[in-house]
């Protein structure tokens, strides 16, 4: 934990200013969900994740699935020219072949121990658990002002063999330093 | 899920704020959300076609870890939002209490309320439990609430909830007709520079500002400050009243991460305030009621901390402190009051099916009352100390389907030594759209330090021989039992369709041991001269009654951009007799409150509320009036906000109170028109 340091960046401000003013407001597990999608694009994953050019991407849902049918229309996309595949899955064994995997809230007792088993797969790990990018995760959801932004653990990324564009990492909220 | 998270950051006062979440959701905002999944114009779609910077500035419609079923809330809420407040255009708590169901909202002058829930409203009006983020701020001198300095900045105001009906098991004493909750935004939620400033006809200048920040890799802080000046309102006389005032009030509040299992909350606020007071004193020489206009100065302070422990998602426990310091000052009263509490919560589940929280708690409230001829209270000074203690258990009867939440709370204090308060709720949830609720619970109010201990100056009057003076007393009495309710109470909820939602609560209540003041022995005092012949009524026991009534909420998602909301409460109060003291019960029957939200384009906001109040019972002078307010407000830039309001737009000036009783040396103001406008700067 120590190695993770995190720090503010100064150009959030300056993001705010230069986006568009928001639109409608939208349900909290929809902008999620919208965020799964986009980091799909923004992520690379080491060329063995996929089985082939075509094997689409599989998104896991561990634990009380919260999206309700916002990931069944996530489920028409495309991204990279893969399709997405959602999954639910109950156990951290059953995410083995998910290239994105969302942990629930429900999870929250687990989550530690679910992480330290998937630290090296090439998983693309998400969760709005508090914490959890400290503790280990990629990616976390946080609220901030009514809004969703996002933390991201850049180390343990490296250690999963996930490399995040630098676009998506100068939009973190808060990035923990290799 | 949202219960448990709730209840770790909270206490076991936040394991109801948790069950309260639970159904603010389809109440509040969740409605939104489940409208999207089956609506036509479905938000998932909407969300993507958003690109990574337009999501990061997307406003969500819930906050929270929630989108939960209909709620197994086995009590009558309803939750104001930081949002609804800031859409309904209002400027302080006690008048954004107008948006909830049950309250009766009642101004006196431009800084004095009468307050309260399901009927007994007055001035001093005694029987909410009202608590700032877990501070209890009803004062232990009458047991109402000062509500010219309950603030905060509104903008960190996260909900208020609102809890009809007797709530002593779980929060304590005098919830006997409700209890009103208000929690501001944890200081994550509140990062970076607000600064807001605006003026009106009655709002004659105010400013706010707030710095939020991190504390290194495990904190969260933030800094606030606030002023207002607010204008003077009318003498049912047509002159201008003595009722203007300003106030200002600084504070901060940090949380910390201490470990996976452990947070902490300390948070803290002062504050300063004149007011001008337009009263009648009482004086054994002519003119015998002198008209007062006297400043008074308030001032106070407070700073409270917690730790939260969480063991796990279901057992942990919490530990709650504060000192709170009040001050209030004038030519007829003065009281300064140091409050220390201290609480602590544990919940576990000892078996699959219980769900247990028990805890303990210690107050002792030190007053020091200046004694002037007016108002005395024997012994001046006093330490009121209540120990107490509850356990409530969760019973799962039927999974998903049947609850059973039985509990009680048993406490000591020094006016009448032990009370209990149990409750008994059942929560049938038939379909995860519908909730049946009944409850039995009983509650108590203590004796407070005035019924006890009064010695207050009520009318002079010249009169015919020795003495030549008659002097009007209310004394205390020590002899007083607590007065207690008993609630049935039977409730239904529903998400009626995927945008409409339903709250229906009815209830039946009976009073015992209703403090009103009765007839005492008159006799004759010589100091001070001239020697005056004493006409005194005194505190009793004097009577009982029973109230009953509904109210009903609902809201509806129009479209997209368009929410209504409405709420009808009805009240019958049949008590006698009522009225000679505090508590004087004058309610209206009705009312009716209408919103609407709109969300134009160009990042325009339109909102409208009606609020209607039928006239007073046993009070021919306040008739009905119905209150129109609205607001625009438009979002120029992510930083920049602009909004103008307008109050009171349709009955223009007019009269909500009239004082009764031992309320009469206050005089009523009218209600004018107002109007106010806005800018908001975010950074």
């Amino acid at each position: 934990m120590a190695l993770v340091v995190w720090l503010m960046l100064g150009n959030l401000a300056g993001l705010a200013r230069s986006a568009q003013a928001g639109g409608e407001p939208l349900p909290e597990y929809a902008v999620k969900s919208a965020y799964l999608y986009q980091f799909t694009h923004f992520v690379e994953w080491p060329s063995d994740a996929f089985g082939d050019a075509h094997a689409p991407f599989i998104l896991c849902v561990l634990g009380e699935d919260p999206f309700g049918q916002a990931l069944d229309v996530l489920m028409k996309k495309t991204s990279q020219a893969r399709r997405l595949l959602v999954q639910r899955v109950r156990q951290v064994k059953e995410a083995e072949s998910c290239h994105v995997l969302f942990i629930s809230a429900s999870e929250k007792d687990h989550v530690a121990q679910a992480l330290s088993s998937l630290a090296t797969r090439s998983l693309l790990t998400v969760s709005d658990i508090e914490g959890f990018a400290q503790d280990g995760g990629i990616v976390e959801f946080v609220e901030r002002e009514n809004k969703i932004r996002f933390a991201i653990n850049v180390r343990a990324a490296n250690k999963a063999g996930i490399r995040i564009s630098s676009k998506l990492l100068s939009l973190a909220l808060i990035v923990g330093a290799p | 899920m949202g219960k448990t998270q709730r209840w770790s950051r909270c206490g076991w006062r936040g394991l109801v704020q948790g069950v309260m979440w639970t159904i603010a959701v389809p109440v509040g905002h969740g409605l939104a959300a489940d409208a999207a999944v089956t609506g036509p114009a479905s938000p998932e779609e909407a969300a993507f076609k958003l690109s990574l910077e337009e999501l990061m500035n997307t406003e969500i419609t819930s906050v929270g870890k929630k989108r939960q079923k209909l709620s197994e809330a086995a009590a009558a809420i309803f939750v104001i939002t930081g949002e609804d407040i800031k859409r309904g255009g209002f400027r302080s708590i006690p008048e954004a209490l107008r948006l909830a169901p049950g309250v009766e909202v009642a101004q006196v002058t431009a800084n004095q309320w009468a307050i309260t829930i399901r009927g007994f409203n007055g001035i001093f009006a005694n029987k909410l439990l009202v608590l700032i983020d877990g501070r209890e701020v009803y004062t232990p001198l009458f047991g109402g609430v000062f509500w010219d300095v309950q603030d905060t900045l509104l903008e960190d105001v996260e909900r208020i909830e609102v809890v009809r009906g007797p709530g002593g098991t779980l929060w304590g004493q005098n919830a006997v007709n409700g209890v009103i909750n208000v929690i501001t935004k944890k200081a994550a939620q509140t990062q970076g520079t607000f600064i807001e400033a605006g003026g009106g006809n009655l709002e004659q200048g105010f400013t706010s500002a707030r710095q939020g920040g991190t504390i290194g890799d495990k904190g969260e802080y933030r800094v606030y400050g606030k002023f207002f000046n607010r204008n003077s309102f009318a003498t049912p006389g047509g002159e201008a009243a003595q009722d203007k005032w300003n106030q200002g009030r600084g504070g901060f509040r940090t949380d910390w991460k201490l470990s996976g299992h452990d947070r902490m909350t300390v948070q803290g606020e002062g504050y300063s305030g004149n007011e001008q007071l337009d009263s009648n004193g009482v004086s054994l020489t002519a003119p015998f009621s002198p008209r007062q206009r006297a400043g008074t100065q308030v001032g106070g302070g407070n700073l409270l901390a917690r730790w939260d422990h969480e063991t796990s998602s279901t057992s942990g426990f919490t530990l709650k402190a504060y000192y709170d310091r009040t001050q209030r000052v004038n030519a007829v009263f003065g009281e300064n009051r140091n409050t220390v509490d201290v609480d602590f919560q544990h919940r576990f589940q000892p078996l699959g099916r219980h769900d247990v929280v028990w805890g303990a708690g210690y107050r002792l409230s030190h007053d020091n009352f200046r004694n002037t001829f007016d108002t005395s209270l024997y012994p001046p000074s006093y330490d009121f100390q209540v120990v107490s203690g509850f356990v409530q258990d969760d019973i799962t009867l039927v999974p998903e389907r049947l609850k059973l939440i039985a509990g009680a709370k048993i406490l000591h204090n020094p006016f009448t030594g032990v009370e209990y308060q149990p409750s008994g709720r059942l929560v049938w949830t038939p379909h995860q759209h519908h909730t049946i609720w009944g409850s039995i619970s009983r509650a108590v109010r203590l004796p407070t330090r005035v019924e006890e201990a009064a010695s207050f100056a009520t009318f002079a009057s010249p009169r015919t021989g020795f003495p030549s003076v008659t002097l009007g007393k209310l004394l205390g009495n020590t002899e007083l039992k607590p007065e207690q309710v008993v609630s049935y109470e039977l409730g239904y909820r529903a998400q009626v369709t995927p945008t409409v939602t339903l709250d229906v609560a009815t209830f039946y209540s009976l009073y015992q041991n209703l403090i009103t003041s009765g007839a005492a022995t008159p006799f004759v005092e010589t100091t001070p001269s001239p020697t005056h012949f004493v006409i005194p009524n005194q505190f009793q026991n004097t009577t009982g009654g029973r109230t009953y009534g509904a109210e009903v909420a609902t809201t509806w998602q129009a479209t997209q951009a368009w929410r209504l909301s409405a709420n009808y409460s009805w009240l019958m109060i049949r008590a006698t007799p009522v009225g000679t003291a505090f508590g004087a019960g004058f309610d209206p029957k009705h009312q009716f409150r209408v919103r609407s939200q709109y969300d134009l384009p160009h990042n325009l906001q339109w909102d409208t509320g009606v609020y209607y109040v039928s006239s007073l019972s046993r009070s021919s002078d306040i008739p009905d009036y119905t209150r129109v307010d609205t607001r625009l407000a438009w979002k120029a830039t992510e930083q920049w906000e602009i909004e103008a309001v307008g109050q009171n737009l349709l009955a223009g000036q007019h009269q909500e109170w009239k004082p009764v009783g031992s309320e009469v040396s206050y005089n009523p103001s009218l209600i004018p028109r107002s109007a106010f406008a806005r800018v908001i700067w975010h950074y």
